[in-house]
């Protein structure tokens, strides 16, 4: 008997969350119950927004706003919200309808070929950033006078114990306690005291300090590259099937999203306005700035409260996101190679699946204590190399959302087929030209 | 267990179940498919050029 539980621990547990679902959704449709079964629902559209906001990004928006100041991305992060937005909640209708993952879907449909390369497209890209958010945490940390070794081992230790718990809505509720801090980067905009007046003239003009030049392009690139990027097709679509989304909370999973996409921009706005008000005046030279020295930098303008509350959203930050993008890679493992891949099952149920979530943080926290790695240059890198990999990804999701064998009534309207492929021709324009600025560092005036 | 709930789980150990075969891409989209390699490959070859010309 034990042996049968054991078995359809998964099944069971599934089946629990969703009697929750049923019995809110059978009451009455007050305001109430809208809200408990929105709270009950939500969870991977929020995570995989913060998630997305992580160490890496959270440095690539704090470099934007000390080098450009608020005139251009300011504006241009606020135009990323829609872009997110669309871009996720196709993989809510994915995930909600077909109930199988992002890397599933690939092979079945496109075949081993394009499997293999959307996986290798996702491991590349989830092995570089999950050094980054190693790196920001042991940063966010050492403003607590914690060294880097206990930093970096503590931090792995943190993120393995979160599936310990073997259950999924117990591991994203932990998860999303942890993601509400990054919004400490919303009061610490607010110290630094941004002119009204001035973000308001830069929603009008979008003025660009020194011109378009290879750096604004590699800075462009980075920021679109941390607002969308493979593992979020894979983490969010793998997430809403692990939660049991049927077709009929794709509402409520839109909702989630959208009110993901709402804070993950709030929190890149807020961070452009922090070192874009702070740093941005007074020339600061940012140039050789480490994760950790961002927070001590800050300290002199804002006091050191500001400088502990940087190194908590610091490390937050590269927390959420590690956890998320591990998991992104073990439930697209656990897909193509068809074994258990629930955060519902036990180790022993799925011991592939826990065993990639724990050897892919293993070995980025390895990376991370590896004397000379060049990290600094890699967290700015690793967003570039997100953005270049993103169109592959979005035509595959743009090909999946339109199939109507798969998606029946709930395939893409035009409107989303437009935007997204808007979003395509302007990554592949963005690369082109980047590939221009790289092979002829003249050619864009820098 | 209602059995709503049981209609639901059914439904969607299902659709889990289903096995989807190849798509049918037009050409339009094979070529799409060939181009995004290229595409891939090239940019993969820029930021190695890019990150290694930083290094030195």
């Amino acid at each position: 008997m034990a042996v049968l539980r054991e078995a359809s621990r998964d099944t069971d547990l599934r089946r629990l969350d969703r009697e929750r679902v049923l019995r809110v959704r059978s009451r009455s449709r007050s305001l109430l119950q809208n809200l408990l079964l929105f709270l009950l629902l939500a969870g991977p559209g929020i995570l995989v927004m913060i998630g997305d906001n992580d160490a890496g990004g959270v440095i690539t928006y704090a470099t934007t706003g000390a080098r450009y100041g608020i005139g251009f991305f300011v504006p241009f992060l606020l135009l990323m919200i829609p872009v997110a937005y669309v871009v996720q909640e196709m993989t809510v209708r994915l995930g909600a309808v077909s109930q199988k993952g992002h890397a599933e879907l690939i092979f079945d449909r496109f075949g081993r070929f394009w499997g293999i390369f959307s996986m290798a497209d996702l491991v590349l890209g989830n092995c570089l950033t999950l050094v980054t958010e190693f790196i920001g945490m042991a940063a966010g940390l050492s403003v607590f006078g914690i060294g880097l070794r206990p930093a970096v081992v503590g931090s792995a230790l943190l993120v393995a114990a979160l599936v310990s718990v073997q259950r999924y809505l117990t591991a994203e509720r932990i998860t999303l306690v942890f993601a509400a801090v990054n919004l400490v980067f919303v009061p610490l905009a607010i110290l630094a005291h941004p002119d009204p007046g001035e973000v308001l003239s830069a929603l009008g003009h979008w003025s660009l300090p020194g011109g378009f030049t290879h750096a604004v392009l590699f800075l462009i690139i980075a920021n679109v590259g941390t607002t969308i990027a493979p593992w979020m097709l894979f983490y969010q679509q793998g997430a809403v099937v692990d939660k049991g989304l049927t077709p009929r909370d794709i509402r409520q999973g839109q909702q989630d999203t959208l009110l993901g996409s709402l804070v993950m921009g709030a929190v890149a706005v807020a961070i452009v306005l922090l070192t874009g008000t702070v740093l941005f005046p007074r020339h600061i030279d940012i140039g050789n700035l480490s994760q950790a020295q961002w927070a001590q930098t800050l300290a002199p303008y804002l006091g050191p409260v500001a400088e502990r509350l940087f190194g908590v959203g610091l490390f937050e930050a590269g927390l959420v996101a590690a956890i998320t993008i591990s998991l992104s890679s073990a439930w697209a493992v656990g897909e193509v190679s068809g074994h258990r891949h629930s955060l519902n099952a036990s180790v022993r149920q799925a011991p592939l699946f826990y065993g990639i979530y724990a050897g892919s943080i293993a070995a980025a926290a390895a990376v991370v204590l590896l004397p000379g790695a060049p990290l600094q240059l890699i967290t700015l890198t690793v967003q570039v190399v997100a953005t270049l990999l993103m169109p592959p990804a979005l035509v595959f999701l743009l090909l999946l959302a339109n199939d109507p064998e798969i998606m029946g009534e709930h395939r893409n309207r035009l409107g989303a087929n437009l935007f997204t492929g808007g979003i395509v021709a302007m990554i592949l324009i963005l690369s082109t030209l980047y590939g221009i600025a790289t092979v002829f560092p003249h050619a864009l005036g820098g | 267990m209602p059995l709503h709930s049981v209609d639901e789980l059914e439904e969607l150990e299902e659709r889990a179940r289903r096995v989807y075969g190849p798509a049918r891409l037009s050409r339009g989209a094979r070529t799409l498919m060939w181009m995004l390699r290229i595409y891939v490959v090239g940019m993969l070859a820029l930021v190695v050029f890019a990150f290694t010309r930083q290094l030195g």
